[in-house]
């Protein structure tokens, strides 16, 4: 069989298809509005012509190539493609201004082509246990994975803490907005069966990082000519700097490999938990503060973005539940093609789960290839100006909140979130908050409804119920500890320069 | 600089409007409609009978699909559209558009133009269960054939001691009260009130989830005892050491041969909720457009190779319309509301 498998991954018209595939994706990923997963979800008509081998593993090209796409705008030109470069964009944005954005490039692209091998590694040695621990985490675990979360807020807050938990409550809110699934209430929905569904996370995040960010560039004459810098860095050098700090680079890839296998947890908070991860073990911060330019920052979320697309895959293949709503697409393509995933899968068509995951490693090659020599011309976005980038962004940032699910109230809740996201910018809030606060809010909520009501039902307490369970025990204690460590960090630095003013006071 | 300047506006505009034009190839202003298709009643000047002329299709249409794209809804109507484009030689494009529980989506069809170019793949169940919640007017829409009409089954988790449903009634009869069931939806909630009235025991406990792969999840991981889900996840279900109790319906269908069904122990309930997929028109539209789309499904459903991708998929097939689908309707109608009342929803 595997003679068989390796015949059917080297065969030239599926090497092209896998190429076009991360092509697409990594084009995709990095045009701000759109991702990999509309990509996917616009060209799921196109696949049911090919074979279902065929189909999955150019789908999956492109889920790859878009985790790696979005880091490019977000380098560039502070949009991340989405979400999962939030965190690319905080770094890698003022390396560009500095004029250093074709080194920041190489980080992202090198990272990611790294943590794409791990994280296909991973699906490929581990599928069975990973799946049986992913089965482990039902609703208390779960709740508190969520809370881990919100912890990591803290590392990402930037300045000002308190702007950044005023950051999270407005996503909160924004998450509210719609009819509780579980009792059927209506909240905040004045009756409107648009407002009834709720608000999701795409537009949220389209406002809040490309909508904001350009509305708060109309205007700016400023020509961007001046960040363009010719740079001379080599890959090679940027390669070692990476696997010197291969500790970083292993912790980073394990979280989003780890956190991807958990289905419905959200792909960004795997990236948030990296990065503040980083961000808290870093000992180069003193001297490159995080959110100015540390290229740890991007190495750990870069990294983890695309360890996840191997653990997004985990639970699909072996259980044959989507750990989001890209694996859901991938999914359908292959029933659409009369193939179920699951065990199913790997008892009746092995060889098409098999060429789909060694098929992955050579799509993170490809991504790899694609993206290195690709540096150059990506970074002559930077010679564009402003006045031509903003108008280009915003249509397509409307074209991508409109194409997923064709609905125009998600247009205009983007753009509303757009003007409320250039103001939060104006006064220094950070937007990146709102994003996870809206995605975790759901998560928080109903879990901790579920099992408030599994406690009922086996007539325990709740605090009994929930700390009877050893996984359970073990999260609340790494919340507690993350809690702990992300408030200190802020502090220990607010009392250092506290004193180096003082200091320089008494000079 | 000025001419320059001057052509990448122009080549920014145009491609704007592309963009725009693209994006209402699929909207629901139906502006693309050909003008040939402007149907005329010809009466003949012999015979006292109007002569209606046969409806053609002369352009692409779109089907909506009320659910997100890669739910199990969604991939019944790409199969369906496929198909479709192939026998009728247009295309036929699906337009996801969920929310509120598949309401959103059809609300919109009820406000389109009834020109035959508009159809979408509706879940009656989730409009039942809306109509009784008074946030959707089942009467809003013109439901033509039903071609999908799946069950629900009932799971128990790996660790559960239930082999079969006799022993799952025979615990609750004994008082045992710690029993809880995962579901992911209010139309599985009824389900669940269906059975327990028909086995004669209290209500089960429920505990919702987001959707069924969630459900799997908790079943799988013995969070919970007992799931509400679709035929389509018998397999993986086994697979993972749960236990099938039993399938939903008043007869036997041959996909789930061998499989075990709540009849066999005297359960047999109707399956007023579950899959039940109706092709559905705006209202107004002329008998030859309802004609023509009955007619296509029809020859869809005899096609050989659409019937093995849907049994593959896991899909059962039926062929419901006319007075039998409107009485099908009521009939289920009224037991989903009836029910609601009775749980308290």
């Amino acid at each position: 069989m595997v003679i068989s498998v390796l015949q059917q991954i080297l065969n030239p018209q599926m090497l092209l298809l896998v190429l076009g595939g991360v092509f697409l994706g990594v084009v995709l990923g990095a045009i701000p509005g759109l991702s990999g997963t509309i990509g996917i979800a616009l060209l799921l008509p196109i696949t049911f012509k090919m074979q279902p081998a065929q189909a999955i593993l150019m789908l999956g090209g492109i889920f790859m190539g878009g985790m790696y796409g979005g880091s490019i705008t977000a380098i560039l030109i502070n949009v991340p493609g989405d979400l999962c470069a939030t965190c690319t964009a905080i770094e890698g944005y003022p390396l560009a201004k500095k004029g250093r954005a074709q080194e920041a490039l190489y980080y992202s692209i090198l990272s990611s082509t790294l943590g794409g091998f791990f994280g296909v590694a991973a699906l490929i040695l581990f599928t069975p246990q990973l799946a049986k621990a992913a089965l482990k985490f039902g609703p208390p675990e779960m709740f508190f994975c969520a809370l881990c979360g919100i912890a990591v807020v803290s590392a990402l807050s930037g300045k000002n803490r308190y702007k950044a938990f005023f950051a999270t409550a407005f996503g909160l809110l924004i998450s509210m907005v719609g009819i509780d699934p579980i009792s059927g209430v209506q909240r905040f929905t004045f009756n409107n069966i648009n407002v009834m569904s709720g608000i999701s996370v795409i537009p949220v995040c389209i406002g809040m990082f490309c909508f904001a960010e350009m509305f708060n560039n109309i205007g700016n004459k400023v020509s961007e000519k001046v960040y363009y810098a010719k740079s001379n860095i080599k890959r090679v050098t940027v390669l070692k700097d990476i696997l010197r700090q291969w500790k970083l680079l292993i912790k980073s890839c394990i979280i989003g490999t780890f956190v991807g296998i958990l289905p419905g947890i959200g792909a960004s908070m795997a990236i948030f938990l990296a990065y503040g991860e980083a961000k808290r073990c870093s000992k180069t911060s003193d001297v490159v503060p995080f959110g100015e330019g540390n290229v740890e920052g991007i190495i750990a979320a870069e990294s983890a973005n695309n360890a996840l697309v191997g653990g997004t895959m985990v639970p699909m293949l072996a259980l044959g539940i989507p750990g989001s709503p890209t694996a859901a697409m991938i999914g359908s393509a292959l029933t659409i093609h009369g193939l179920m995933c699951g065990p199913d899968l790997f008892s009746k068509s092995p060889d098409i789960a098999y060429v789909f995951m060694w098929g992955m490693l050579i799509a993170v090659a490809f991504m790899g290839l694609l993206g290195t020599f690709g540096v150059k011309y990506f970074s002559y976005i930077l010679k564009v100006k402003m006045e031509y980038i903003v108008p280009v962004v915003f249509v397509f940032a409307m074209f991508g909140t409109y194409a997923l699910n064709n609905s125009m109230f998600e247009l205009i809740v983007a753009i509303v979130l757009g003007i409320i996201g250039a103001i939060f910018k104006r006064f220094e809030v950070p937007c990146a908050p709102v994003v996870i606060g809206a995605v975790l809010s759901n998560m928080i909520e109903l879990n901790a409804r579920r099992s408030i009501t599994l406690s009922k039902i086996y007539g325990k307490p709740l605090l009994v119920y929930v700390f009877t369970r050893p996984l359970c025990i073990g999260l609340a204690v790494t919340v507690c500890v993350l809690f702990v460590l992300f408030f200190s960090m802020g502090t220990d630095k607010q009392k250092k320069v506290k004193k180096q003013v003082e200091d320089t006071m008494d000079e | 600089m000025k001419k320059g300047r001057s052509v990448i506006s122009i080549v920014l505009i145009v491609g704007f409007l592309l963009s725009m034009a693209a994006c209402n190839k699929g909207s629901s202003k139906e502006t693309n409609v050909p003008s040939t298709t402007k149907q005329s009643i010809a009466v003949s000047t012999v015979s006292t009978e109007p002569k209606v002329e046969e409806f053609k299709l002369s352009g692409p249409v779109s089907m909506i699909v009320p659910y997100s794209t890669g739910g199990g809804t969604d991939t019944v109507g790409r199969l369906v559209a496929q198909y479709l484009t192939n026998q009728l030689g247009q295309q036929i494009n699906v337009i996801n558009k969920p929310g509120a529980s598949g309401t959103v989506g059809i609300t919109e069809l009820s406000h389109q133009k009834p020109t035959g170019y508009n159809i979408a793949l509706c879940s009656i169940s989730d409009l039942y269960v809306a109509d009784y919640r008074k946030t959707f007017d089942l009467n809003s829409v013109d439901y033509v054939i039903q071609l999908v009409q799946n069950p629900f089954a009932l799971f128990a988790s790996p660790k559960s001691p239930y082999k079969n449903i006799k022993d799952l009634i025979d615990d609750v009869k004994r008082g045992n009260k710690n029993v809880a069931i995962a579901q992911s939806g209010t139309a599985q909630l009824i389900a669940i009130g269906l059975f327990c009235e028909k086995a004669g025991i209290d209500m089960l406990k429920d505990v919702s989830f987001s959707s069924g792969g969630e459900s799997q999840t908790a079943l799988l991981g013995n969070h919970v005892d007992l799931a509400c889900l679709t035929p389509a996840y018998i397999a993986n279900v086994e697979a993972g050491g749960g236990k099938l109790l039993g399938i939903y319906g008043t007869e036997k269908n041959t996909l789930y041969e061998g499989k075990p069904f709540l009849l066999e122990s005297g359960y047999a309930i109707p399956n007023a909720v579950g899959t039940n997929l109706i092709i559905t028109l705006p209202k107004g539209c002329p008998e030859n457009v309802r004609s023509f789309w009955k007619k296509a499904v029809e020859n869809l459903l005899q096609n050989q190779d659409f019937q093995q991708a849907m049994a593959k998929a896991g899909y059962v097939l039926v062929n419901l319309s006319g007075d039998s689908l409107a009485q099908s309707i009521k009939t289920n109608n009224s037991l989903v509301a009836a029910t609601m009342k009775q749980l308290g929803l």
